[in-house]
């Protein structure tokens, strides 16, 4: 409990915001925490008013003009220093609204008294989100990530600097790991898909990173958690088109480990999925008409053959590959019978072209084992699906089948716990501002039927302005690295506030400013270096000799 | 309070004395008109001119003393068939240390009185006001307007010169104003007067090399006799140029000395000062008394009269404070 200054009355007080004289030998900076206790006629005890500094100014007191500075440092004119703090009140405890008075003392609050400041104390579920500037650790309140009061969180910020990814990541290992929050209901049984779009730097969740050093685990430890990769996880990838005969994974950096994902043509016509082939923003409503009459052709004369068998059987034609049943589609004339000939024509185009880029994902091999193939999020801890090297079409189907297929399976198993977490950038490919599409649709209804499904979003693109609206409103952690400029002015920075948005555009790497309900004011936090690999170079492989005891 | 309830607010005595500048009234104070100034004190009249200061070494550093006051409030105090003349005033002096390129104030006393031109003349009064206590020391004087705003600057000056009496570690001491004060024969000290109601030159000769004057020089030192044998030495200096439209006494500062420390010592301290005094002028946008109210004068001016308190609100805590009769709260 240290006096730090005194609430200024020079500059107006108010119950939501004042200025505080720093004291001689004391400093106020940036993001600290303080509060100042006022009396209120007839309550026993005092108001406290807690706080966090948003702006610190310094400056002469005695001078008038701007070139008085140089007067100063001559030794001609003899003037003070004062320097003030510009504190956002974060909470008022009892909640009488009055404002501080000048010349009562502001403390740094420590401790409880911190705790208290930015609303710890009432999370009975909380687990750490990263470090606050004072060192000490910034909790979240799980309550408004499970769907208990709210679910999602959305990650923005400039990519190389932001570090959405990385950070998405810490946020699922600090929720797993957290002894307050790992044993928890709903958290101990969850699992997670990462949809990989960029590099392949999720591919080595599960090995140590072998560049961590001390300063970093010091980090883990203040916030309580152990250092480590990720356990129990699932890397899959799509089958390489350079081997038509088997199915191998197309990575680069790692191999082994990793499961091949497609679909079997029977999956494809059951299931109708034929719509996310046509997932761009601009579909036109004639297409969706000829999606639609595809869908229902192939739903119908597929129905009942025999399980476990990829291929499919549409009057009498047998059909092994995509490019069968996109000959099939391009040649039946029936399927499109009432439907003009120019959109026909323009839906067999789009299909042709999806042959190459997506051909390779749907097949009908006759000895596929489907299920080996297929992604069940729920089968491991964490589920990497690596789509980074997949044309944008494809990257679009993959997302859509994939997300649509996890939100069945919530639907029928009725009951929110055990939680999934779906996590996925570039959100304004999936989910853009503009436009209908199938995909957009299944992303919209995560974001706003996942928290009482138990399906929680964890969304990050580079510009929020982009993205539909109602997917980053629904979220109730906001997160912003660094930003543009012109994009933090956008309304969707709202909640950043005045100060924040122009720091958001210096932020460095591995800084973030984390918004949650409980806490009025978005708090720049640092998160940790990974303590999992992210390439192959951090990759430490496991010691052969660990094994022979 | 008693008998000092008779105490009446003196309305319209405040356009006129709201706000005392601490300057030269009081510069003919004790001018004898039996002696005459002596031009010749330094060098002959025939050699009059401007003299480049000789400084041997340079100053380690310099400390001026200044003073503002202020009459709160004019007041009357009615006994029986007698009114006096009174005010409740406030005044601040205190030092400004030039020294190593560091100007910083080093002392500053603020002081209230209630000054009273007779009639039952109160020790102390507290006066609330706002969130502290003001408090106002009696004083007797003779029962005239004149002589009781008087009072008022006697008491600063006194203050002024008790203030330089605990100073004084060797550095030049520049007071703001004639001196009115006596020190010992060996402290540097000298007054800085601005204004020029008196002129101490006759001979248009000697006027026109004051005129003339460039920045950075001084008239040879003359003699103005005091009674009392509190005779000072005295000479003009330039401290700035005078453009046009400027009238050429702009820029023009007479400094004063106490003949007893001896003329040696007064020309070497009035070459000290008119070398040092160009580097502190002031410019125009910060005083309207510029270039001759020096930087550091002009921000302790400043500085004190904000000590002072607020006038409205100060005043208006005695007119509470006459309207209650008196009483503290």
């Amino acid at each position: 409990m240290t006096q730090v200054g005194l609430v200024l009355g020079t500059e107006d007080a108010y119950p939501l915001e004042f200025w505080v004289g720093v004291a001689e030998g004391q400093y106020l900076q940036l993001d600290d925490v303080v509060y100042v206790e006022t009396e209120v006629p007839g309550l026993k005890k005092g108001v406290k008013i807690y706080g966090v500094v948003d702006l610190v100014r310094s400056r002469y007191e005695g001078a008038r003009f701007d070139s008085d500075v140089f007067r100063a440092s001559e030794g001609i004119l003899p003037v003070g220093i004062a320097t003030s703090a510009h504190v956002s009140v974060t909470r008022v405890d009892p909640e009488i609204y009055v404002p501080p008075r000048p010349g009562q003392a502001v403390h740094r609050a420590s401790g409880e008294e911190r705790d208290r400041a930015l609303f710890f104390d009432t999370m009975t579920r909380r687990f750490p989100v990263g470090l606050a500037r004072d060192g000490q650790p910034l909790w979240a309140d799980l309550d408004y990530l499970d769907g208990t009061k709210g679910a999602h969180v959305n990650i923005a910020g400039i990519s190389g600097v932001a570090t959405k990814t990385s950070y998405a990541m810490f946020l699922l290992y600090s929720l797993f790991h957290h002894p307050n929050t790992a044993e928890a209901q709903g958290v101990k049984n969850a699992s997670a898909i990462i949809f990989n779009v960029k590099g392949e730097d999720l591919l080595f969740l599960d090995r140590p990173n072998a560049r961590l050093r001390d300063e970093h685990r010091h980090i883990y430890q203040a916030m309580g958690l152990p250092v480590g990769p990720f356990q129990d996880v699932r890397l899959w990838a799509p089958p390489a088109k350079s081997n038509p005969f088997e199915l191998v994974p197309d990575t680069d950096a790692r191999q082994d480990g990793v499961g091949v994902f497609c679909w079997s043509l029977k999956e494809f016509c059951q299931g109708r999925l034929l719509r996310f082939l046509f997932a761009d923003a601009d579909t036109e409503s004639q297409l969706a008409y000829a999606v639609a009459a595809a869908e229902r052709y192939l739903f119908e004369k597929t129905a009942g053959q025999p399980r476990g068998q990829a291929w499919v059987q549409v009057d009498g034609r047998r059909l092994t590959s995509f490019q069968d049943l996109v000959s099939l589609l391009d040649e039946e004339e029936k399927v499109f019978s009432r439907l003009a000939p120019a959109t026909v024509a323009a839906f067999r185009r789009r299909l042709w072209a999806c042959l190459d880029t997506v051909g390779h994902l749907i097949r009908g091999d006759g000895d596929l084992d489907a299920e080996k193939h297929r992604i069940d999020p729920t089968a491991h801890k964490l589920s990497v699906v690596h789509i980074t090297k997949l044309h944008d079409q494809a990257k679009r189907f993959v997302v859509g089948v994939v997300l649509k297929q996890l939100l069945e399976a919530k639907d029928s198993q009725g009951t929110r716990e055990p939680l999934l977490f779906v996590v996925l950038d570039e959100l304004n490919k999936y989910a853009p501002r503009e436009g209908w599409s199938p995909l957009k649709e299944v992303v919209l209804d995560i974001a706003e039927r996942g928290r009482s499904l138990g399906v929680i979003l964890i969304g990050a693109q580079q510009t929020a302005s982009e993205v539909e609206r109602r997917v980053v409103t629904n979220a109730a952690f906001r997160v912003t690295g660094r930003l543009d400029m012109a994009e933090a002015e956008r309304s969707e920075y709202g909640f950043l506030g005045d100060f924040a948005r122009r720091r958001a555009a210096i932020l460095t790497s591995g800084s973030l400013f984390f918004s949650q309900p409980s806490i009025p004011l978005p708090v720049l936090v640092r998160f940790p270096f990974p303590a999992w690999a992210t390439r192959h170079e951090e990759a430490r492989s496991p010691d052969p000799w660990s094994r022979l005891r | 309070m008693g008998g000092e309830g008779s105490l009446r607010l003196h309305p319209w005595a405040l356009s006129v004395e709201g706000l005392l500048l601490g300057d030269e009234e009081g510069e003919d104070e004790g001018v004898t008109a039996e002696r005459r100034i002596d031009p010749q004190v330094e060098v002959g009249i025939e050699a009059w001119g401007p003299l480049e200061p000789r400084v041997e070494s340079p100053l380690e550093g310099v400390l001026f003393v200044d003073g503002v006051r202020r009459v709160d409030a004019g007041v009357v105090q009615q006994e029986g068939g007698h009114l006096y003349w009174g005010l409740f005033g406030s005044y601040g002096v205190g030092a400004v240390e030039c020294r190593h390129r560091q100007a910083r104030v080093v002392v500053e006393h603020v002081e209230r009185r209630l000054v009273l031109g007779g009639g039952t003349v109160p020790d102390l009064l507290r006066i609330p006001c706002g969130s502290s206590v003001l408090e106002y020391r009696g004083v007797l004087s003779r029962n005239r307007q004149q002589e009781v705003r008087g009072e008022l600057q006697r008491l600063m000056r006194d203050k002024e010169g008790a203030l330089i009496s605990s100073l004084g570690d060797g550095l030049l001491l520049m007071v703001d104003g004639p001196l009115t004060f006596q020190v010992p024969r060996d402290m540097p000290v000298l007054g800085y007067a601005k204004s020029h109601y008196r002129r101490y030159l006759e001979d248009p000769k000697l006027v026109q090399v004051v005129l003339d004057l460039p920045p950075g020089t001084r008239t040879p030192l003359f003699l103005i006799p005091r009674e009392g044998g509190h005779d000072l030495l005295s000479c003009y200096a330039r401290v700035a140029p005078s453009p046009i439209p400027r009238h050429p006494l702009v820029g023009i500062v007479r400094l004063e000395m106490w003949a007893a420390m001896g003329l040696e010592a007064a020309v070497r301290l009035a070459d000290l000062a008119t070398a040092l005094i160009p580097r502190f002028a002031s410019s125009a946008q910060w005083d309207p008394r510029a270039p001759v109210n020096l930087h550091p004068v002009a921000a302790l001016e400043e500085r004190l009269r904000h000590r002072l308190g607020d006038h409205g609100w100060v005043r208006r805590g005695i007119e509470q404070f006459l309207f209650r009769g008196g009483e503290e709260s």
